[in-house]
């Protein structure tokens, strides 16, 4: 018969779905892909001159080695783990909130403000002030796009991007002009903030880490055992449920993007006021990205989203270790980072799918299916 | 084009391109009785000319009425394979089965009967603007089980969300228990005793959440019960074990997803859980759809003991043999008009045809 053209159509290669897979079988994947990222990102240390156990073992002692270098890891993981949190809020729902960057810079303007203005106010009221500004300026830099969503339907990965780049220039607009330090000659910058308005350390980290892991604790029992928890999952799941179940879909839009740009925004109020002591257009470091991979990384889970960020900080502050005591190039080091996350990342394209080779041809005479329903 | 138009033009294109093998999975699905004979005479004629033809179909009769051998399929294992000459629905059954059943649907009478819901002159528009509800009237009493028939697509699920409140009504009332509750969210409306289960092509759709458990699932209406802002997930739990122990539910555990379970279950999931809230108007779509015959009687058991309870059911059915045993009155839907009421206890399946293509005079009375 002439119609064995249909068989030269199938790839070489095809993607399977995967029937899903115990969650022991899944753990071993993520293990064995953790094991080939090292590999991986060692035979590169090979490759441009290094030792990969010394460079690993630098990492972790760079980061380890003494009090100062923990507290160092430490300053790095907290807005990590923060803005995480933020952002596992929103995507629970399945809205991609890729705005945070955006909610940590308004988090920090509004913050900004009382620490420029008011610093003369009563240490303790100053800092909850300015907690509670920084939440409602980055809960409505979040909000925003949600209403949005809800009422015109717009399409929030693009809403929350963009909205990133107008927070970082009023930022910009902000140093440049209204709160342009006197003080300053020609370069143009926000005043350092008044020691009042700053964070109080505890063990010589600004006090940002005790509240990220009570935010650990109140997201874990948010989502897992409140209502609205339940509600965020639901919707998430789908809305048409959501509706027949009686819930106001909207309204559940609104608040958890309203949630989770407030934590985001808190992560911008404690960055300005506990690392930064100041307000620049550099006060997310890039945490806003990093953290959608971290949460994704971590399913989702607050708890492991503690231990990812913890991994992440290690990573990024041994980094920074191997290329002052190697002089190996900055590139390098996010080379070495690109590795780790593509084995990472990839293994997780392994649990749901599965390649299949073409079998060999057997005659070629199977048909096309008859097109019927 | 009507849908049978459609499906003789796909045919007509299959058989253009030179097919000697017809596969036909669940074809009578959205004809009426007079179309489907239809097609099985073109498939008769086309048997003439030498083709082979499969066709997967869930309704016995037509098994016995167009095919010479058929294969009996259970649990993705090839039973038996017979002339159908040889075979009639109650060996076909046992086969499918596994062990005897009756094939008899009970339908107890409800002596005391009181309307419980109104719907007059009910008008709904899809959001593509077309009509799914064109003036609508009729009534639901206690102790009764109204049959909806009418082919697929002629507005039924519209219908369904517009009693549960999910949908934007143009004209008319929907009267609970004489109050008008056009307008109320749907969170009022479950408090009232109106609980839909609809159960879409792909089965989970909007009643059930596929990723989450039974007894996540068992919360879906209720997590708001309770003060406090916590969910309180012990009584689900109770009602997840007490559903799988009293319908025979087959799962791994009360916390497996959903969506892992097989069709059947997750109808007995969804229909449990509708029943357990001890609803007073009970809407059911499609509940059996999919399912073997011995799911499909512990389905229309369930409904009937509902029907005892003095709840009022509406049941929308695919296939009438089902519809006309099941059903004290039938009402018929044909592009979103009701075309006729027809006494389930007299009509036939030929009537009930006439009325689902609309050909029928407009006949009214229960």
């Amino acid at each position: 018969m002439s119609q064995n053209h249909y068989n030269d159509r199938e790839p070489v290669i095809r993607v399977v779905k995967r029937a899903e897979l115990p969650d022991r079988q899944i753990t071993l994947l993520r293990l064995l892909a953790l094991i080939l990222a090292l590999a991986a990102g060692g035979l590169f240390i090979l490759c441009v001159g290094y030792n990969p156990f010394v460079i690993y073992g630098t990492i972790l002692s760079g980061a380890l080695r003494s009090p100062m270098a923990i507290q160092a890891t430490v300053k790095i993981i907290i807005p990590l783990l923060i803005t995480s949190l933020g952002v596992t809020l929103a995507f629970k729902m399945r809205f991609w909130n890729i705005g945070a960057e955006g909610q940590i810079i308004m988090g920090a303007v509004f913050a900004s403000y009382f620490a420029l203005f008011h610093a003369n106010w009563n240490h303790w009221v100053l800092i909850l002030v300015m907690a509670a500004a920084g939440m409602i300026g980055g809960g409505l830099w979040g909000l925003l796009p949600a209403w949005f969503k809800a009422n015109y339907g717009t399409n929030e990965t693009l809403f929350t991007l963009m909205l990133n780049y107008k927070a970082l220039h009023i930022v910009s607009w902000l140093q440049d002009g209204p709160w342009r330090d006197p003080g300053s000659q020609g370069f143009a910058k926000i005043a350092r903030f008044d020691k009042n308005a700053s964070l109080d350390k505890v063990l010589g980290v600004h006090f940002g880490w005790i509240i990220a892991l009570i935010l650990i604790v109140i997201v874990y029992v948010y989502l897992r055992y409140t209502k609205q928890g339940y509600e965020i999952s639901v919707v998430g799941e789908s809305q048409e449920t959501a509706r027949y179940a009686g819930m106001n879909v909207k309204k559940v839009l609104l608040r958890t993007m309203l949630l989770s740009g407030a934590v985001c925004g808190l992560c911008g109020m404690i960055q300005a006021t506990g690392s930064d002591i100041t307000l620049t257009t550099g006060v997310t470091g890039g945490v806003g990205f990093t953290a959608i991979i971290v949460a994704w990384l971590s399913q989702l889970n607050p708890v492991t989203i503690l231990i990812v960020s913890v991994l992440f900080g290690i990573l990024e502050k041994g980094s920074s270790v191997i290329q002052s005591s190697f002089g190996l190039s900055t590139d390098c080091a996010d080379v070495l980072q690109g590795i780790i996350l593509f084995f990472v990342l990839g293994c997780e394209f392994f649990i749901r799918y599965r390649l299949v080779a073409r079998k060999k041809k057997d005659g070629g005479k199977e048909r096309n299916k008859g097109g019927e329903r | 084009m009507s849908v049978s138009e459609k499906q003789t033009v796909e045919i007509l294109k299959v058989l253009y391109r030179g097919a000697q093998i017809l596969i036909l999975d669940e074809p009578t699905a959205v004809l009426t009785p007079q179309e489907t004979e239809k097609l099985f005479a073109i498939l008769r004629k086309m048997k003439e000319q030498g083709c082979a033809i499969i066709i997967i179909t869930h309704k016995l009769h037509e098994v016995l009425e167009i095919s010479d051998r058929v294969t009996i399929l259970r649990k993705g294992k090839s039973i038996d394979t017979i002339e159908t000459a040889q075979a009639d629905e109650k060996l076909l059954t046992e086969l499918m089965v596994g062990q005897a059943v009756s094939l008899e649907i009970e339908r107890p009478l409800i002596e005391d009967r009181t309307p419980i819901l109104k719907v007059v002159d009910l008008t709904v528009t899809r959001p593509d603007g077309s009509r799914a509800s064109d003036d609508i009237s009729f009534e639901i009493r206690r102790g009764e089980i109204l049959g909806v028939a009418g082919v697929a697509g002629s507005g039924q699920k519209e219908l369904c969300e517009a009693i549960a409140g999910l949908m934007k009504i143009d004209k008319g009332a929907i009267l609970y228990e004489k109050e008008n509750i056009i307008g109320k969210t749907p969170a009022e409306i479950i408090q009232l005793g109106i609980s839909m289960s609809f159960v879409p092509e792909d089965r989970l759709g909007m009643g059930l959440v596929a990723s989450m458990g039974m007894v996540e699932n068992m919360l879906l209406k209720t997590y708001r019960n309770g003060r406090g802002p916590f969910v309180d997930r012990r009584p689900a739990r109770e009602l997840a074990e007490k559903l799988v122990t009293e319908l025979d539910i087959v799962t791994p555990g009360v916390n497996t997803p959903v969506r892992l379970m097989s069709g059947g279950n997750v109808q007995k999931v969804l229909l449990g859980r509708e029943i357990e809230s001890k609803p007073n108007l009970l809407i059911t779509a499609y509940p059996v759809r999919g399912l073997d015959i011995h799911s499909s009687y512990t389905i229309y058991d369930l409904l009937n003991e509902q029907k005892k309870r003095n709840v009022a059911v509406i049941f929308i059915g695919e296939d009438l043999d089902v519809l006309l045993e099941l059903s004290d009155v039938i009402m018929v839907l044909s592009h979103g008009k009701i075309t006729g009421f027809l006494d389930a206890r007299k009509a036939t399946k030929e009537q009930v045809g006439l009325y689902m293509t609309g050909a029928a005079d407009k006949e009214v009375g229960a």
